[in-house]
């Protein structure tokens, strides 16, 4: 188990507060983690360096929608390019303040994020673990941020 | 000010053209390092580069090392926006050139403190 991430539980819950509170204008509380039903979207973003971690970000077509849409003050009645890049952007600021929470001796880096969307498919990577989860809600819409780390 | 915003996420851009348009700056965008060296080299009267860290084919750190390379934009200051907190890489941009650096997240308050801030170094 990482010793840098276990070290500080709760590390995901300000982070993400702090990124949909100033940047996407939408307010989210902290919850218990709740399935998404139906067209859903997993934005991921990798750190890697002495270590190998990934952040994903995990919500509803329709909050992403809404997501992207508070952050640009714009209407996004439907999935966009627009909507992919802001759900991209939310989760690089997620990942890239996680990682300012690890330690400098792992050298670590962002990768560029990438957006899986569906309705029907699971996010399996071998070799990693789940080291934190939060579930939040955002407007009544279930949003899950995970961290994982490659054994 | 004529302010170049240097980001591959359209939504960035976006979001601090936005806000710079209200503090009255003019404005031009490129989605990587290269594309603003294209972009500052196409034009002249440039007051400012604002740069993503983290991009495809050209990042940042490249971006500054390669427009302070320069000599007509040793003068051009450039403000990393960016989620990189890590001291060595900060170390990096400014030993290259940045002027300075906003943490993403941030509020466009901070943008406006960090121009002004630039504003008053350069008088």
């Amino acid at each position: 188990m990482s010793a840098e991430i276990t070290a500080a539980p709760g590390l995901l819950e300000p982070i993400v507060k702090d990124v949909f509170d100033t940047m996407v204008n939408c307010p989210i509380t902290a919850g218990a983690y709740a399935p998404i039903a139906g067209a859903r979207v997993t934005a991921f973003v990798g750190i890697g360096g002495e270590k190998k971690y990934t952040v994903l970000l995990e919500c509803s077509e329709p909050l992403a929608c809404s997501a992207a849409g508070s952050m640009l003050a714009e209407s996004f009645p439907e999935w966009s390019d627009g909507v992919q890049d802001a759900l991209s952007e939310i989760a690089n600021m997620i990942a890239g303040n996680v990682k300012s929470k690890l330690p400098e001796h792992l050298h670590l880096s962002l990768s560029l994020p990438t957006v899986v969307r569906g309705s029907s498919y699971e996010c399996r990577t071998p070799k990693m673990r789940i080291l934190q989860e939060a579930g939040f809600d955002c407007s009544g819409l279930p949003l899950t941020v995970r961290i994982v780390e490659e054994e | 000010m004529k302010i170049l915003i240097v980001d591959d996420s359209k939504t960035m851009r976006l979001i601090i053209g936005r806000t710079l348009k209200e503090l009255g700056h003019e404005i031009r965008e490129a989605g990587n390092g290269r594309e603003a060296i294209t972009a500052l080299k196409a034009e002249t009267g440039w007051g400012l580069v604002m740069a993503d860290w983290n991009m495809p084919e050209m990042n940042g750190l490249e971006m500054v090392i390669a427009v302070k390379a320069e000599e007509v934009f040793k003068p051009l200051p450039i403000m990393m926006v960016t989620t990189e907190t890590e001291m060595s890489n900060i170390q990096k941009a400014m030993d290259a050139g940045a002027a300075g650096f906003i943490m993403k997240p941030f509020k466009k308050e901070a943008i406006q403190e960090k121009i002004a801030g630039l504003a008053a170094v350069a008088s």
